[in-house]
């Protein structure tokens, strides 16, 4: 089969983004598994759209399309009064299988929306502004959420964070 | 109490080191949706589904329908659902805990289930319809019916979410109970409803049950959402499928089979009001869905993707 002239072009994005990516989905899901099929899937849905998303902010397209894939993930897995099972990422390390982090576990103990502010803020290096941009939500908003999740997570909010941009 | 120099740290080595991408993988999954997505765009949008399940061979029953010849009943995996998708965790409890039940891919402990959250009426977006859906569970004996008492067994459902005679509906569910505040971005859609499944208990109130996939399917020019779920058709193993699509274009959703004969599925405009939903219960597994409109034109057909290999087996 005869490969589209941008192909190379997507190959190139994808080993470029790939670890990034990939270890952001860990902290979000908890899971390598997770992880492993959200961003794959991520990447496919860039590939079939990728003649028209290349000619945007390819890395900001990535991001949203990873946290909204991620919300989608976690309702679909989801079944309302049984929480404690869909959720892996309340689930016990598995020996052998899957090795799991203290801070996979201390993230576990955020809501969704906290895990992606921390992830994004801390793991992206992205600023308030950005990060309220991929949410959709105001800086407001950021700094409120942030500083309850670290408050959660044990964290002394002094350091001053870099504002500069994630690729 | 850490500072965010070690917070940031921490993050950055979680995970260890990661294997590089698979990009034969991803292209090809990619391919796959550039290729539907070109089917999609010829006409409209609408959506279909399919089915790599292992139910054996037999014939169709649609919802409202007549059962017909039956499948093979009691096979490995034949609920359509993969042992691979259970984490370690999930496959112990099932393994050890009487109460434990596979439900899809993921497992629930019955006794811990409460029972339901009552859905008020203007929590449904529209007509809730009866399905008669039925849950399976595994044992020695291989699939059985969740829903029938079986004396010789100690782990007869009775938990509350499920209990009762009462049929289950399907329904489009809204409000704010139903907002997810994890929602964010382009796909804020918390107001929309979400398919759901609800028992109708002795009181005549349903309550929460199963709840399926995102509001997504609404937006104009979105793809379907469509499910497969295991039931019993009859009192053999099938499987029930169903799916969402916006707007009401499609007035006839047609189901092909892995034997090549076809199905017609029940669309409904007035489960999602503006919106069409469709479902069917089978007993053998489907290959492609494709709706027409009221004119007998193909809107979208849609192959079914595998269940498994990381694929999520509940949305196709």
């Amino acid at each position: 089969m005869r490969r589209p002239d941008w192909e190379s072009d997507f190959e190139e994005f994808v080993l470029a983004a790939w670890q990034r990516l990939r270890r952001a989905a860990y902290l979000m899901t908890g899971s390598h598994h997770d992880a492993e099929d959200l961003v794959q899937s991520v990447l496919a849905k860039m590939y079939a759209s990728w003649p028209r998303v290349r000619n945007t902010d390819v890395y900001a397209y990535a991001w949203r399309s990873l946290l909204n894939a991620n919300i989608d993930r976690s309702r679909r897995r989801r079944f309302i009064e049984v929480h404690q099972f869909p959720e892996v990422i309340d689930q016990p390390p598995e020996p052998g299988i899957e090795h799991r982090d203290q801070i996979v576990d201390l993230l576990a103990s955020l809501t969704q929306r906290e895990r992606a502010m921390v992830v994004l803020r801390y793991y992206c290096d992205a600023s308030v502004e950005q990060v309220a941009d991929h949410l959709g939500v105001s800086e407001g908003t950021v700094k409120s959420v942030t500083s309850r999740a670290l408050a959660k997570l044990r964290v002394q909010p002094s350091s001053a964070i870099p504002e500069g941009n994630r690729s | 109490m850490t500072t965010i120099d070690e917070l940031k740290e921490q993050l950055h080595e979680a995970g260890g080191s990661l294997a590089p991408p698979d990009l034969d993988a991803i292209t090809a999954r990619g391919r796959r949706m550039r290729r539907r997505r070109q089917v999609g765009r010829t006409v409209a949008a609408v959506a279909v589904v399919g089915f790599s399940g292992l139910l054996g061979t037999g014939a169709v029953a649609v919802l409202g329908g007549d059962t017909a010849e039956a499948p093979d009943a009691g096979a490995e995996g034949g609920d359509g659902f993969h042992d691979e998708l259970l984490t370690a965790a999930e496959r112990e409890v099932l393994e050890s805990n009487p109460d434990a039940r596979r439900v899809g891919n993921s497992v629930a402990v019955t006794s811990q289930v409460p029972p339901g959250k009552v859905i008020e009426r203007h929590e449904i977006a529209g007509r809730a319809i009866a399905i008669g859906h039925h849950y399976m569970r595994s044992d020695e004996k291989g699939l059985v019916d969740a829903n029938v008492p079986d004396p010789e067994h100690t782990y007869i459902l009775e938990e509350a979410a499920f209990q009762g005679d009462g049929a289950e509906s399907l329904l489009c569910g809204q409000g704010k109970d139903f907002e997810d505040p994890g929602q964010v971005g382009e796909d804020d859609d918390t107001h929309q409803c979400m398919l759901a499944t609800a028992e109708e208990g002795p009181d005549g109130k349903l309550r929460d049950n199963l709840w399926y996939g995102s509001p997504s399917f609404r937006k104009p020019g979105a793809e379907m959402e469509a499910f497969i779920w295991p039931t019993f058709v009859g009192n053999q193993p099938g499987i029930w499928v169903f799916g969402g699509m916006d707007g009401t274009a499609a007035t006839r959703v047609e189901l092909t089979l892995a034997d090549g004969s076809t199905a017609e599925a029940e669309v409904y405009h007035d489960i999602a009001p503006g919106d069409t939903i469709w479902t069917a219960t089978l007993v053998r597994p489907v290959v492609t869905a494709t709706a027409y409109n009221q004119g007998g034109e193909v809107l979208e057909k849609h192959e079914f993707e595998p269940c498994g290999g990381g694929v999520d087996c509940e949305l196709r």
